[in-house]
């Protein structure tokens, strides 16, 4: 009896294993949990590897305000792990109050730690593709670096930070936290040469849009 | 005027001296005082009673923020089964490769319409770009791809239903083989069978060979004993036939594990196929045709269509392919605007003038002919009878009958019977006298084997070679190696039917198309045997056209009917694909289709 590939029975999963191939477990995500009150999970330097790293880039939507996502990659460049959040809007007398503190407030102290703090994974390092979220940086113990568009210096707004040249792209970290730049630089050269380091960050994107319009 | 200094309080210690004002008219001058008193200014002592401050807090709290999480297995079916696909020998070691690098392109793998769950989007969104895959595997190239051909592998990849529906020369081949190779390196495929017309075997044997040279393919041919023995053969993950045998071997592919739908069963039934590949698509339209319900009844995980023209004469076309893709999700009662938004995930399709912008152009000259004054007389004289008698058979008259009448007008067209006159002939052998001095090659197509050979006789100082349907199979290839390294062959005459689909003549600067076919799909693939990539400059493509005639009237009726395909296609221009009702074949005559027949 022939095979019947009815839409009905067209695949959900897309990373079902073949009919003929002892693929084990197919290659699915599963959502973890969903929580308002997130247990604080420290990052500590202990438990920091070499085998994985964080991207974390805040979106800003005109209409429901930032989300944030948070993306946890092997060396492959193979997603670990996937968090994103809930959209925020900071209230009219959070704007007065903070000031221009309030960008950094949003992306490193909202939305970054709390994006961490649900990561199971422990990573080398975190990478941030935005300066406001480089705030993150005084809230978590990992190291946070700030992947810049270019090597060519960055003016004013770069500014008090510390070059870190990672192959041919440039990254910067505050000077707090820059004790283990040179580690961190020579783990992250090793992917740098096989990927683009600002790749990742378009995934994000992506994946919170997905997200967004799947809340719908 | 009304002092305010006249309401000035007065000393107590005076009398206050009112200063006299009237508003009656005066009767005569008049003069106003004004005495401004000098005592000492009063105080007067105003309690302000302040209100006591108070303190109002504003509490800025941490704004709510919910968190979605994902985990993925990065334990790919990829990285757990590569190293049981690879290395199966035929890889060349001194073929020049290039490995798409990483970093120079992005190309995101997107999930298919039909994954729903959030989780399993992302899943593919947030994998690495098409790229990095293909770099993670090794998987090199003898020449670097498009940047639309990478876009054209990630759309089949993931997909279980898909039709790639390029317009002809832009690589649907290469794009299908890349997509396969990935799936056979991922471990996502093990059986695979590709389907195409019979003389396009050795061509897909041969892009295998230059696109995917490590993976093993078979072609399956021969005796029945030998090929039963090949389709029963487990160790050779591709497999390639042609449609005839396919229905040949019906029965062989129905007869085993019937029933089976378990996955252990399936992966024991050597017939049952992880992916089946349809090229030139178009073949299963009729779905009551032997040939669409022998391709429906293969048993397979994955089905893919390869078509430039998915609808050739109506929707009903693309409904016929769909019923090999996802039985029922189309019916030919569909308006083509809702039809084409519910194929638009399953079907991709790019023109020419979308994806290359550095094809050579290719330019399209009609040449329409006056008849020769006697090849005019023989035209009027088959017309005036044939018409007359068509008329006379009342409701007996069939499509066949005229049929007959137009394929006899349009062999006048060609050559006049009587005398072997011909306009067309006259300008093809100044054009051709032209290419051939340009050291250049042409092709020259027509429907029939029988103006082709009156052709190669008529201009055989041009050394022509022919490839039709007379020419055998086996020698074929040789025609073609000759037409493509022999300085002075430089004509290749053709038949539509030999030579529309599948063949890479891009060496050939020119194409003439002797005669017109019904269908201009048909007349754009054998067009694209010249210009498709790797043409070497502009083609030029010569459709000659015999004025007041049959096939004027016959490309007066397609030119009207060009819209469908972009009504279902759109963001593509109009297709060339639009055939001939009966009732417009009819109509050619002025006469009506006798439905009551």
């Amino acid at each position: 009896m022939p095979i019947d590939l009815g839409r009905q029975q067209l695949r959900t999963n897309p990373c079902e294993p073949a009919v003929s191939g002892e693929t084990g477990p197919p290659r699915s995500a599963t959502q973890v949990e969903t929580s308002e009150q997130p247990e604080p999970r420290p990052h500590t330097r202990r438990e920091r590897g070499i085998e994985a790293v964080g991207f974390l880039t805040v979106v800003e939507h005109a209409e429901h305000g930032l989300f944030g996502g948070y993306l946890v990659l092997n060396p492959a460049g193979r997603p670990l792990e996937f968090h994103c959040t809930t959209p925020i809007r900071p209230s009219r007398a959070q704007q007065i109050l903070y000031g221009p503190t309030l960008r950094p407030f949003l992306h490193g102290e909202q939305i970054g730690r709390t994006l961490l703090e649900k990561a199971r994974k422990p990573v080398a390092a975190v990478l941030v593709d935005q300066r406001d979220t480089l705030a993150l940086s005084e809230h978590v113990d990992t190291p946070v670096l700030l992947l810049t568009g270019d090597d060519s210096g960055g003016g004013a707004h770069h500014e008090g930070l510390v070059d870190l040249a990672v192959g041919d792209q440039c990254l910067r970290i505050e000077p707090d936290c820059a004790n283990d730049a040179h580690t961190i630089a020579e783990q992250l050269a090793v992917w740098a040469r096989r990927v683009d380091l600002h790749e990742p960050f378009e995934r994000i994107r992506q994946a919170i849009e997905e997200a967004r319009k799947s809340s719908q | 005027m009304n002092d305010r200094r006249t309401n000035a309080r007065p000393p107590r210690e005076e009398a206050p001296q009112p200063a006299v004002h009237s508003w009656f008219p005066p009767r005569g001058p008049r003069v106003y005082h004004a005495r401004l008193n000098r005592g000492k200014p009063q105080v007067i002592r105003v309690p302000v009673l302040a209100a006591q401050p108070r303190a109002v807090s504003i509490r800025v709290e941490r704004l709510p923020i919910r968190v979605r999480s994902f985990t993925f297995d990065p334990a790919a079916p990829a990285d757990r089964c590569a190293e049981g696909t690879k290395p199966h020998a035929r890889h060349d070691s001194n073929c020049k490769t290039s490995r798409p690098p990483a970093r120079t392109g992005s190309t995101p793998i997107r999930p298919p319409g039909d994954v729903v769950k959030l989780g399993d989007r992302l899943n593919y969104l947030l994998q690495p770009s098409l790229e990095v895959l293909l770099a993670e595997r090794s998987l090199e190239f003898p020449f670097r791809p498009f940047s639309y051909q990478m876009e054209g592998v990630a759309f089949l990849y993931p997909r279980h239903a898909a039709i790639l529906a390029d317009e002809m020369g832009l690589g649907k081949t290469m794009q299908a083989i890349t997509a396969v190779r990935l799936l056979l390196r991922c471990g996502e495929a093990r059986r695979i069978l590709l389907v195409c017309p019979k003389p396009l075997v050795t061509n897909w044997r041969r892009e295998f060979e230059q696109w995917a040279p490590e993976v093993p393919l078979m072609v399956v041919e021969g005796d029945a004993a030998r090929r039963r023995w090949q389709w029963q053969s487990a160790d050779v993950p591709v497999r390639i036939a042609n449609y005839e045998l396919l229905c040949r071997d019906r029965d062989l592919l129905d007869g085993l594990s019937d029933g089976e739908t378990d996955s252990a069963q399936r992966r024991a039934d050597p017939l049952a196929f992880d992916l089946v590949i349809l090229d030139e698509s178009q073949r299963i339209k009729n779905r009551r045709s032997t040939t669409s319900q022998v391709c429906r009844a293969v048993r397979r995980r994955r089905s893919w269509a390869l078509t430039g023209t998915p609808v050739e004469n109506s929707g009903e076309d693309l409904v016929g392919i769909f019923e090999f893709l996802a039985p029922g999700y189309l019916n030919a009662d569909m308006k083509p605007r809702r039809m084409g938004r519910a194929v638009s995930d399953y079907v991709l399709r790019r023109t020419k003038e979308q994806v290359l912008a550095d094809l050579p152009p290719k330019l399209m000259r009609d040449a329409e002919l006056e008849l020769t004054p006697e090849q005019r007389d023989t035209y009027q004289m088959a017309e005036d009878e044939g018409v007359l008698k068509l008329s006379s058979m009342g409701g007996e008259m069939t499509i066949q009958h005229v049929f007959e009448l137009v394929l006899r007008l349009k062999q006048i067209c060609n050559f006049d019977p009587a005398t072997g006159a011909s306009a067309k002939l006259s300008r093809l052998e100044a054009d051709l006298d032209e290419v051939a001095r340009s050291g250049r090659k042409a092709i020259v197509f027509s429907q029939w084997v029988a103006t082709l050979r009156e052709l190669s006789r008529r201009l055989s100082s041009f050394g022509p070679l022919e490839y039709h349907g007379r020419i055998p199979q086996r020698q074929r290839d040789g025609v073609l190696a000759r037409f493509r390294d022999d300085p002075d062959r430089h004509v290749l005459l053709m038949s539509y039917g030999a030579g529309g689909v599948g063949l890479n003549l891009q060496f050939a600067g020119y194409v003439f198309l002797f005669d017109r076919w019904w269908n201009p799909a048909v007349e754009d693939q054998a067009i694209n045997r010249a210009h498709r990539i790797g043409a070497a400059g502009p083609v030029t493509v010569t459709r000659m056209l015999m004025v007041e005639t049959i096939e004027q009237r016959i490309e007066n009726v397609l030119q009207q009917k060009r819209e469908l395909f972009e009504t279902i296609f759109s963001g593509t221009r109009p297709d060339r694909n639009l055939g001939m009702t009966r009732e417009e074949i009819f109509g050619l005559f002025e006469l009506r289709y006798p439905r009551a027949a």
